[in-house]
């Protein structure tokens, strides 16, 4: 992999003591990102809010993959789409609690996650890419024809139920605290993988995978069990928005969606964990204030696409990230 | 007479027609440095590629620590003592390096798909890494980006992540490569020190580093076993006079 493209601040350079896991700089940005959690719902739409959440859990399952294993899927909205679609139907049809029906979801994706990485990672690069995106179209097809999904109407009358058997997941506050609270413990879980000995394995595999491999490493098994790892936790934010939203649609499974986490992983910024958080908000908001110009929204996005391909490669938080040498 | 650690028995490696490896026969004698020298495109990279697993063979067989070896993947090779390092420096850039020479040493770990546990409980091979390190005259580098270092560091790094595995058999791809002459009496000093021990086979084109440090040379020219004995046997081989000085010798 090109040098020049790297991160400037070196994997492993002396540690300054870590809070919860984050580094110093990293703790300050999630104490931040608390506070916005805390604070938005008075100024902001709370359903927005929520919807912008989960595709920051999306985006950091995705970073996982691309930014952290050096692997580029086209096809996550696979996971994406099918967690949904799970997690509504075992909500709504067997009744499963809020709980088991998010973990349905979220499993499914997973499972999915292992076939296809399974399938993809015989190739590398590119051909990669096509295969997950060759993999996803099929499984729209099917959503397309399953009459489970409820094809073009969308799966309709998601029941939220309750947390814990005890908290009323219809009232809008304990929605908001729930879906709130479960963002920040996946931007703590992926900051951990990130930092675990796992993770610092798939960091070496996207340094160099062939000196991986003679340094004794099966790079197959890592990236396998990454892609999984972000397959399900894909499935998880969709069954988070299955839950909130009450419906599951077609376009969650369509590779727009694809193309959406690309976008929202590299605005925020490839291989950081912030840039997740700051690339979805950016990107939702947009989308919001475009919605009613139509096509407009594509070819904005298109522009802003060019643009941070072409100039700005390391993201927002990437650059800052370079700027302050400090991990974000 | 010691026994082989690696044999290799008529190894081909065909690119469409052209065999850039042809039916090589070589053999590694346990505890001795042996030269793999011959011409540029000789196939001696390709050898290499073959003996690690990096690349399957076209036909052949090879035998390492009494087992076969010739159809099992790279990571697995390495896991049975075969190490190498690459004739284009192979480090990881972004990570420090002592980050590099540990992340080889975290191989040794029985598992490391442990996701849910802090990278923090790998700093028990901080010091192993340091001394490995120091070895190699790193020491100061220790914290710097891998990819800022010199070129003639990142080869020396590249050693250290190879030796931090404490491989039986240590293939070394033109180690001495692109660094001045002091750094090469360093680097030489270092292969007879680290092959106290263990076996190394060596790709090497500067000559009087041969002479003065492998016990066994083997010649290749276009993919074939041209000499094979001692540094003074092949010297004076009329072969190897003509692959290197050129095909007019006729
Ligand atoms: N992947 C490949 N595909 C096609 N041809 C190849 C491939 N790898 C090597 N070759 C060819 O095989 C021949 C031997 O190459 P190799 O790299 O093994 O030579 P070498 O002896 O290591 O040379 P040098 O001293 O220049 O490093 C060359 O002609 C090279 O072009
Ligand atoms: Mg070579």
């Amino acid at each position: 992999m090109s040098d020049t493209n790297a991160p400037r601040i070196a994997v492993g350079s002396p540690k300054a003591r870590h809070i919860l896991g984050f580094e110093p700089a990293r703790f300050v940005a999630f104490v931040l990102f608390v506070a916005v959690v805390a604070l938005a719902p008075m100024v902001v739409y709370p359903y927005f809010l929520m919807r912008v959440y989960c595709f920051i859990i999306f985006a950091l399952a995705y970073n996982l993959l691309l930014g952290f294993t050096g692997l580029m899927s086209f096809g996550h909205a696979a996971f994406f789409g099918m967690g949904g679609y799970l997690c509504g139907w075992a909500a709504r049809e067997w009744g499963l609690p809020f709980e088991l029906a998010v973990l349905t979801g979220t499993v499914t994706a997973g499972l999915m996650g292992l076939v296809f990485g399974w399938i993809a990672i015989r190739r590398t690069g590119l051909y990669f890419a096509m295969i997950t995106l060759a993999l996803a179209q099929m499984v729209y097809f099917v959503a397309l024809q399953a009459d489970f999904t409820g094809g073009e109407n969308g799966m309709q009358r998601i029941p939220r139920g309750t947390l814990l058997g005890f908290f009323d997941l219809s009232d809008p506050t304990i929605l908001y605290w729930t879906i709130g609270v479960l963002t920040l413990f996946s931007v703590y879980a992926v900051n951990r993988i990130v930092h675990s000995p796992f993770g610092q394995v798939l960091r070496a595999i996207r340094e160099n995978p062939v000196r991986a491999k003679s340094l004794g490493y099966n790079v197959d098994r890592y990236k396998l069990l990454s892609f999984t790892i972000s397959a399900a936790l894909t499935g998880f934010a969709a069954s988070l928005k299955a839950v909130i939203f009450g419906i599951s649609t077609l376009s969650d499974i369509d590779v727009m969606t694809s193309t959406e986490v690309v976008l929202i992983t590299l605005v925020g910024g490839i291989g950081t964990i912030f840039g997740s958080v700051v690339g979805a908000f950016l990107i939702l908001s947009m989308e919001h204030f475009l919605a009613p110009y139509g096509p407009w929204l594509l070819l904005v996005e298109g522009v802003v696409f060019m643009l941070f391909v072409l100039v700005f490669r390391r993201g927002i938080v990437g650059g800052l990230q370079d700027w302050l040498k400090r991990p974000l | 007479m010691a026994e082989a650690i690696l044999q290799a028995r008529g190894i081909t490696r065909a690119f469409g027609a052209f065999k850039a490896v042809d039916g090589v026969d070589l053999d590694v004698r346990e505890g001795e440095i042996h030269a793999l020298i011959g011409p540029n495109g000789a196939g001696k990279t390709t050898c290499f590629n073959l003996l690690t697993g990096d690349m399957p063979v076209t036909a052949g067989e090879i035998r390492f620590d009494g087992a076969s070896i010739t159809k099992l993947a790279t990571h697995e090779i390495a896991r049975r003592g075969l190490v190498r390092s690459y004739q284009i420096s192979s480090i990881f850039p972004a990570f420090t390096a002592l980050n590099n020479v540990r992340f080889a040493l975290q191989q040794q770990r029985s598992s490391n798909f442990d996701f849910w546990r802090s990278e923090l409980r790998l700093e028990r091979f901080n010091d192993r890494a340091m001394e490995l390190l120091e070895d190699l005259g790193l020491a100061q580098w220790a914290h710097a980006r891998a990819g800022d270092l010199p070129y003639g560091r990142k080869r020396a790094l590249e050693i250290a992540t190879t030796l931090a595995l404490d491989p039986k058999l240590i293939l070394l791809d033109e180690p001495t490569s692109g660094m001045g002459r002091e750094d090469i009496g360093r680097v030489t000093e270092l292969i007879r020190k680290i092959a106290k021990g263990r076996s190394v086979l060596m790709v090497e084109h500067n000559l009087p580093v041969v002479q003065g440090l492998c016990d066994r040379v083997t010649v290749l020219a276009r993919g074939r076993v041209i000499a094979q004995g001692n540094y003074a046997e092949v010297a004076g081989n009329d072969l190897v006079v003509e692959a290197y000085l050129g095909t007019a010798h006729a």
